[in-house]
């Protein structure tokens, strides 16, 4: 069965043009723009038998750029196209040490 | 900042206008259902907020935990609402704490969700615990 990791996976990969990215840190000297992803939570919706039948997966992609949020990779596109819905989505607070700005942009999948 | 979650009847003002024009006073069951419903998500961000290391430099382990605090019930006109999370902390601790939400990618910190996980496991739990403060009231079947 295809994990929600291999899905967000999939996802990032196809973006155009494509971008740095991995789960939870990106090792090594950091690009000017680069995504991040990570589960926040995913709870179970409907049972049946006792048993769950549908989760809710919610994830965090982190979009990085220094050169600030005005001009970011569609992300929305390959997630939705992997059949994500959109959810809330907030800025990162600067950081200071590298200068990149975040977009934190949070995903649902019901599986 | 992703340090609190705000819980309100917004939606329910037509129904709760309805008893209060039988001559009912909702406001105190309203106020009631709010705290109860506030209990699942509050105990359940104690349980997931992370707790620093004073061994990897964490100067104050379990001060954000201290702030995580239910403030309420609150009114704005005919709406009653509560705050549940990071309420009224210092900027410091405010600072913090969306980090260890957001995570800061940039210095390889990863997200630890208290605010948003809690709301996803417990939005059921809230829903029902409000609801049956107000059944118990009698105001809800």
């Amino acid at each position: 069965m295809t994990t929600i990791f291999e899905l967000t996976n999939n996802a990032l990969a196809a973006i155009t043009p494509s971008v740095s990215y991995a789960m939870d840190d990106l090792i090594g000297e950091l690009p000017e723009t680069y995504i991040v992803y990570s589960l926040i939570s995913g709870v179970g919706e409907i049972h049946a038998d006792n048993l769950e039948t549908a989760r809710t997966y919610r994830v965090q992609v982190s979009i990085m750029s220094r050169s600030g949020l005005a001009s970011l990779p569609d992300v929305d596109t390959p997630m939705l196209a992997a059949g994500f819905t959109k959810g809330p989505e907030r800025p990162i607070p600067k950081d200071s040490t590298t200068s990149h700005y975040g977009l934190a942009k949070d995903y649902f999948y019901l599986m | 900042m992703t340090t609190r979650a705000h819980w309100s009847m917004k939606g329910m003002e037509q129904y709760l206008e309805e008893i209060a024009q039988a001559g009912i006073d909702i406001d105190e069951a309203a106020d009631r259902a709010l705290m109860a419903g506030a209990a699942p998500l509050h105990s359940e961000m104690l349980q997931l907020v992370p707790i620093g290391d004073p061994a990897e430099g964490d100067p104050h382990p379990g001060n954000l935990k201290q702030h995580i605090v239910i403030e309420g019930p609150l009114r704005d006109g005919n709406v009653h609402y509560v705050r549940v999370g990071v309420v009224n902390a210092d900027a410091d601790t405010l600072e913090y704490g969306v980090v260890q939400e957001l995570g800061s990618p940039s210095k390889h910190i990863r997200p630890q969700s208290y605010i948003r996980a809690a709301i996803d496991h417990k939005k059921s739990a809230t829903r029902k615990a409000i609801r049956e403060s107000l059944k118990s009231e009698g105001f809800v079947e």
